[in-house]
């Protein structure tokens, strides 16, 4: 087990759907060649088929017996076409016709955005903003056979190895969240690095720090102060997605309850709710229900004017509230050492080539072995 | 008339002597050499006519077992495959593998636009990501000659490392080394035991047929009595890594 865990909970009900989130992502990691059907961050609407298309329905994690199940390998369709325009036949090629796609699309990312579902003659939906949860028990760490993924001592974030990938792809099957991709231009996987290089400079995520509607929190899950520790451990208001595939997400969710169904105003959420509670179960399990009695205790605390520290928390007006980095307590990649669940290579130092940054490859460092 | 019947008869006669090798007492197959005085260092192409007069030997393939659920089980069908190998000064090796593939999974890295690109945000997009290569790869002691035993069939040993020579439909010919399973690696990013050939450039081509591929591979020092083995994998069932046809040890005469 790692000594520290890096974990992030959004609260969906705040979340705009404004995608800047996926765009601060792109700019920072994934504007390269090889990256560009990739969205590391993605914002989808739920009920929605989500990006990849099925991801949620079609398999991975583990079993109840611990075994690995991967799922199918979505097909390049299912993640949608990267599309180009023609601009410059409109700018400078003294052309006027419009601007089009260079292929009309089939599927892409957000094909059913704001569709949502109806409960009767009552619409819902919700923005459910994702990235690589850093699970506890990893299903693409588990299922690479060249131990190519490990997940970092010092603070639980999980890598791929950009020197032992030969781009097989059993993470991608493996992994329930569809979070992992290959590149095909480098021939290897490649994943959010939960802005390992950023948090090891005292600065947020960049998804985090972009996010208008101040929906992430960002902390160690075992450091009393920080805010996702309150959220998850201490107020037990935020959930991981499809817990029963095993894998221990470290990323969490504050559960959206909508707005009031039409004639329901002045009862409680859980009287006849907009948002049909089967699909919350589907996605966050069972808990989901009490975590939604505790948000709406909360709700009517404040409400009657009494304090709560969920709300206040919740409402997150200032960086300071919202994140605890700790850079003191998790040391930097260059003087600690990176471990690897299981390591059987006898190569000395990590090779974190991530593309798009400068590599952190300390010729130093060594592995440990467990 | 006559003149062609013997042609006929001697192609006949070639064909069901390279059916099967000879077995030597250490299990493995004897592959035929043909040797050639002047063989050239680069891979001889595909189309030439010295593969006529090498004797194409039939490779007994086998397939792995499933890694994880859904892969795919053995169903006991494996395409039929063959080699042919000449020889030449220094033993230079050139191997010409043929097999049966009905579909053309070549999956290039990326697609590029016919402008290059300059106008469009990403230079090179993703070609299809999702699809698997067709590919082969012969593997080669990393010491060659006699054997009193052979490395293991799963990327050789510490002690018996491996050289693998290795094309993939629409990325091209790589050299690599192992020493074990999961130990697979570029052979410019690490030792080479063998000292045979440096860096990572292999030579050879390739070429699509209407039910299969030829795949030529240059293999350097290539002395009498070396081991051989074989892969193949066929993109369409999604084959990589350890999902593949293989053969067992083969001996080049």
């Amino acid at each position: 087990m790692p000594e520290h865990q890096y974990a992030m909970v959004m609260d969906l009900n705040k979340c705009l759907g404004c995608h800047t989130c996926s765009l601060a992502c792109k700019k920072q990691w994934t504007d390269g060649d090889g990256l560009d059907y990739m969205y590391w961050n993605n914002v989808e609407t739920h009920p929605g088929t989500g990006y990849p298309r099925s991801w949620h329905s079609i398999g991975g994690g583990f079993d109840a017996q611990r075994n690995l199940r991967p799922s199918p390998l979505p097909k390049a369709e299912d993640y949608g076409e990267t599309l180009e325009y023609d601009y410059a036949q409109r700018l400078f090629g003294g052309q006027k016709k419009p601007v089009m796609p260079h292929t009309l699309p089939s599927y892409m990312p957000n094909w059913d955005e704001d569709i949502g579902g109806w409960n009767p003659d009552n619409p819902y939906y919700f923005y459910l903003p994702r990235i690589c949860n850093h699970c506890t028990h990893p299903a693409c760490l588990a299922a690479c056979p060249r131990k190519a993924i490990y997940k970092r001592q010092e603070d639980g974030i999980v890598l791929v190895d950009q020197e032992r990938c030969r781009g097989y792809r059993h993470c991608v099957k493996a992994c329930p969240y569809k979070k992992i991709y290959f590149d095909a231009v480098s021939g290897k996987s490649v994943k959010c690095i939960f802005c390992y290089p950023r948090l090891e400079k005292g600065t947020v995520n960049a998804c985090a720090a972009q996010c208008p509607g101040r929906i992430r929190f960002v902390g160690l899950l075992d450091d009393p102060e920080s805010p996702v520790h309150k959220l998850v451990r201490v107020h037990k208001v935020a959930l991981g997605l499809l817990p029963e595939r095993g894998t221990h997400p470290n990323v969490y969710y504050v559960p959206p309850f909508n707005p009031p169904k039409e004639g329901a105003a002045g009862r409680s959420i859980l009287e006849d709710p907009r948002l049909p509670h089967e699909y919350l179960h589907y996605l966050f399990g069972a808990r989901v229900i009490k975590v939604i009695q505790r948000l709406e205790n909360e709700l009517q605390k404040a409400q009657s004017g009494k304090p709560s520290e969920v709300l206040q928390l919740l409402i997150g007006r200032d960086d300071s509230i919202r994140y605890r980095l700790v850079p003191e307590r998790v040391p930097q990649a260059a003087s600690a050492k990176v471990a690897r669940a299981h390591a059987d290579s006898s190569a000395g130092g990590p090779a974190l080539a991530i593309k798009g940054t400068q590599s952190r490859v300390d010729p130093d460092q060594t592995r440990e072995r467990t | 008339m006559t003149q062609t019947f013997l042609h006929a008869a001697l192609l006949c006669l070639s064909l069901s002597q390279a059916q099967q090798g000879q077995a030597l007492e250490n299990g493995a197959i004897r592959i035929q050499v043909f040797e050639v005085s002047d063989l050239p260092e680069e891979a001889v192409p595909v189309d030439s006519p010295l593969w006529r007069k090498a004797s194409a030997h039939r490779l007994h393939l086998n397939r792995t077992p499933p890694l994880y659920e859904g892969d795919p089980v053995d169903d006991g069908a494996c395409p039929e495959a063959s080699v042919r190998v000449l020889r030449g000064p220094g033993n230079r090796g050139t191997l010409r593998i043929d097999w049966e593939d009905a579909t053309d999974d070549t999956a290039p890295a990326d697609t590029r636009y016919p402008d290059g690109g300059e106008d469009h945000i990403y230079k090179r997009h993703s070609g299809d990501f999702a699809a698997f290569p067709d590919a082969c790869c012969i593997m080669v002691p990393a010491q060659r000659g006699r054997h009193a035993s052979y490395p293991s069939l799963m990327m050789g040993e510490k002690r018996r490392p491996v050289q693998l020579l290795f094309w993939r439909a629409g990325h091209g010919f790589e050299k690599l080394n192992a020493h074990g399973r999961a130990t697979v690696a570029k052979a410019d990013e690490g030792p080479d035991p063998s000292g045979n050939g440096t860096g990572a450039s292999l030579s050879g081509n390739a070429k699509r047929r209407a039910d299969g591929w030829s795949v030529v591979m240059a293999v350097p020092s290539l002395e009498p009595e070396t081991p051989l083995c074989f892969a193949i994998w066929d993109g369409n069932q999604e084959q990589r890594d350890g999902l593949k046809f293989f053969s067992l040890w083969y001996e080049v005469e």
